[in-house]
């Protein structure tokens, strides 16, 4: 018992080195010092192999000459046995991954949590495109690394090859997939790395991202911060963006808000971000288009996700202020705990229909609508604005995050929390079909100028060696036979 | 003096007083050969060794005359090996560390090892005692027994430093410089097993030597890259699209 608790395991540090001593020494008084060690061949009482013979002769032989070998009030005891640890699951699973690589080498290498219905995933796709159309040779890898299907990539274009890290990797505790991550794109030396909200991907760049820039560029994109219950920031570019940044060639954000915010409180250079909007992928209307809203529009329209972030509890206070307008809420709930309750307080409205979730904005949106109601507590780019806006409704959201990117101030509710401005805007937009047509007429101009495909893709050319990679050049230094 | 059958290597750099007792130790296991008639060349590397070790190396008592001594400005382990393995005169080379011990029979063993071998082969002590930071001992992984496994080399190096081989495979497969703190590359053993792995060698024991490594409290090699977390380079024993049958391959 005595042995198991000191010697199975490798002494790793002196504080369980000395508790190990003190227990033997411990032992020893009782059943007296320096009892023989069992022969070569033997086991310990733990199990494990004895020292042999051989090995304790040659010791005391050198011990001699090597004080501490055997320093004095001990014995051979104080050596704990150790196996070196044949870990395979790793090295099974980076097989896996080789295999369905294959030798080819990649131009890009997309790094990202899942492709599924989403902002970011949008915009995944968006990158995808942009790199295809501009090299049509391109071969972009693109590794998702949660544990979650990816039904959108089949929306990839013919040069993207999908490949399921994470399913690969599942059987393994995070280091180990960091460690499989690292040796992937090491391996890979592919002249581009772009990073997307993957967790495994930021901290194989924190550990190794040295390593990584001797062959490959690395890009990173982050959108906004989260924030935790006592509205403190969070996420990736709070956990990683100060010590990977020296690695980074660019940060690409989608709006123009949070990379001042990440230079402002984290001290991060400003000159590391690039703001590229995200496009609009829809139809645009004409640009004399009117506003949807009929003449006699009594209804509001609110989309999205029914979570913490957008506010559900000022979309309930709003509504009970103005129990003559109805309110349309689409999107799925994903609330939780004491957040839930403001679902509660959704639902005893009678002015207010849960619809559940909806496909797309321009199906829910209708004449009957005379605005979109948008709240929130952060955002980077909201993409259901670009909806919206060419759906003809117009908008009535708060001045966060990258919505100033996309709508002039004073189109906006400068404070998200201010319910009465919110209820006064909504009341002028019901009360004015003018100003609706002036408003959606500003928001197809916005869409128009600021979120077209061909600017996104200029956005991308600017950044250099983005869409046509560049050797690294970090360090002339090349290491290695491969 | 007969020729060398054997040309240990060992590379000083900043070991101090302990350069002494690892030399004492490797002249007594070549004094142990050459009471069988092994002549065992010592081929002292010293790169950027500072001058209390190059004191401790150049003054000492076991030395007789008939080791050979390199003095390099490479500042790299691996590049100070191979300045050790053009130093060197017989077939059989070993590395040792400026710092560590061996077993009396350290070079009778691996000779009489290496004359059983065919093909291409890396032998490694049989055993490791770690003593200092921490006291253990292992046996190390001999590629041709059951617990081996190929795919284990992806997150753990099985064997130290210290190896055995011929000369002919070290000059054509040298050791390679990773400078750690530029690169972020490091573990040059780790990657020079991996690489001679992916090239067919098969790495073996001595059995019946042991190696005694010294874990040291700080500043040793080991403890630097950690904790700069280098890899190892790109490999070719994981290269993308080798073909892998079941992940494992052994002797």
């Amino acid at each position: 018992m005595l042995d198991r608790l000191t010697h199975n395991r490798w002494v790793r540090n002196r504080y369980t080195r000395r508790l190990a001593q003190l227990a033997r020494r411990f032992f020893s008084l009782l059943f007296g010092a320096h009892a023989p060690r069992a022969d070569a061949g033997s086991v310990l009482p733990s199990g494990a192999p004895a020292m042999p013979l051989w090995l304790q002769e040659e010791m005391t032989r050198l011990a001699a000459m090597e004080p501490e070998l055997l320093p004095p009030g001990t014995d051979f005891n104080r050596y704990a046995f150790y196996s070196v640890p044949m870990h395979v699951a790793p090295g099974e699973a980076y097989a896996e991954l080789a295999n369905a690589i294959g030798g080819e080498p990649y131009s890009h290498v997309l790094v990202i949590p899942w492709l599924k219905q989403g902002g970011a995933d949008r915009g995944i796709i968006y990158h995808a495109n942009a790199i295809a159309e501009h090299d049509p040779s391109a071969r972009i890898l693109v590794l998702t690394t949660e544990h979650s299907s990816s039904p959108w990539a089949s929306r990839l274009p013919r040069q993207a090859t999908h490949v399921d890290f994470a399913h690969a990797v599942a059987s393994l505790d995070f280091n180990q997939q960091v460690a499989v991550m690292a040796r992937l794109l090491i391996q890979l030396r592919s002249p581009l790395v772009h990073l997307v909200n993957s967790r495994v991907g930021w901290e194989t760049v924190l550990r190794h991202g040295l390593a990584l820039t001797q062959h490959s560029r690395l890009y990173a994109s982050i959108f906004c911060d989260d924030y935790d219950e006592r509205m403190n920031p969070v996420g990736y570019a709070r956990d990683y963006l100060r010590y990977c940044y020296p690695y980074l060639s660019a940060v690409i954000c989608d709006n123009s808000r949070y990379p001042q915010i990440w230079s402002r409180e984290l001290g991060v250079p400003a000159a590391l971000f690039t703001v590229v909007p995200f496009p609009y992928d829809g139809q645009l209307p004409g640009r004399s288009a009117a506003a949807l809203s009929g003449v006699g529009a009594d209804r509001v329209l609110w989309a999205g996700r029914l979570d913490r972030q957008k506010r559900p509890d000022l979309l309930a206070a709003i509504a009970a202020r103005m129990p003559r307008v109805h309110f349309d809420v689409y999107g799925a709930q994903v609330m939780s705990g004491a957040a839930a309750q403001d679902l509660g307080a959704l639902r005893s409205l009678p002015n207010v229909t849960l619809h559940g979730e909806f496909q797309r904005l321009e199906s829910v949106a209708s004449e009957r609508h005379f605005a979109y109601l948008h709240t929130t507590a952060w955002e980077g780019t909201p993409t259901i604005l670009f909806d919206v806006a060419a759906a003809r409704l117009p908008i009535c959201a708060p001045a966060v995050g990258g919505i100033v990117d996309f709508l002039a101030a004073a189109d906006l509710i400068s404070e998200p929390e201010d319910i009465d401005a919110f209820v006064q805007r909504l009341e002028q937009l019901r009360a004015a079909p003018a100003l609706r047509d002036q408003l959606v007429q500003r928001q197809l101009e916005s869409l128009a100028r600021n979120r077209q495909w061909s600017g996104f893709t200029a956005a991308l050319q600017a950044l250099d060696g983005y869409l046509v990679p560049k050797k690294s050049t970090s360090t002339d230094q090349v290491v290695g036979y491969a | 003096m007969s020729a060398p059958a054997l040309s240990a290597i060992v590379t000083f750099h900043g070991e101090g007083i302990l350069a002494h007792t690892a030399l004492r130790s490797y002249a007594l296991s070549r004094d142990t050969a050459r009471r069988e008639g092994v002549e065992v060349q010592l081929v002292l590397v010293l790169d950027r060794a500072d001058p209390q070790t190059r004191q401790f190396v150049m003054g000492h008592p076991d030395l007789d005359g008939s080791e050979t001594i390199v003095e390099t400005q490479v500042g790299d382990l691996a590049l100070a090996r191979n300045a050790g393995v053009a130093a060197s005169r017989a077939d059989y080379i070993c590395t040792l560390d400026g710092d560590d011990l061996i077993s009396t029979g350290y070079f009778l063993m691996h000779l009489k090892e290496a004359a059983r071998m065919d093909g291409r082969f890396v032998l490694h002590p049989e055993m490791v005692l770690s003593f200092g930071m921490y006291s253990a001992y292992n046996w190390q992984v001999d590629q041709a027994g059951d617990y081996y496994d190929e795919r284990a080399l992806l997150t753990v190096n099985p064997w130290i430093s210290a190896a055995f081989s011929t000369r002919e495979l070290y000059e054509t497969i040298p050791y390679v410089a990773c400078y750690p703190r530029k690169t972020g590359f490091g573990y040059e053993d780790w990657y020079w097993n991996s690489e001679t792995i992916a090239r067919g060698v098969v790495h073996r024991l001595a059995w019946g030597s042991a190696y005694f490594y010294r874990r040291k409290w700080h500043g040793s090699l080991n403890e630097a890259s950690h904790a700069l977390k280098t890899v190892i380079p790109r490999t070719s024993l994981f290269a993308l699209g080798r073909a892998r049958t079941g992940g494992s391959s052994r002797a």
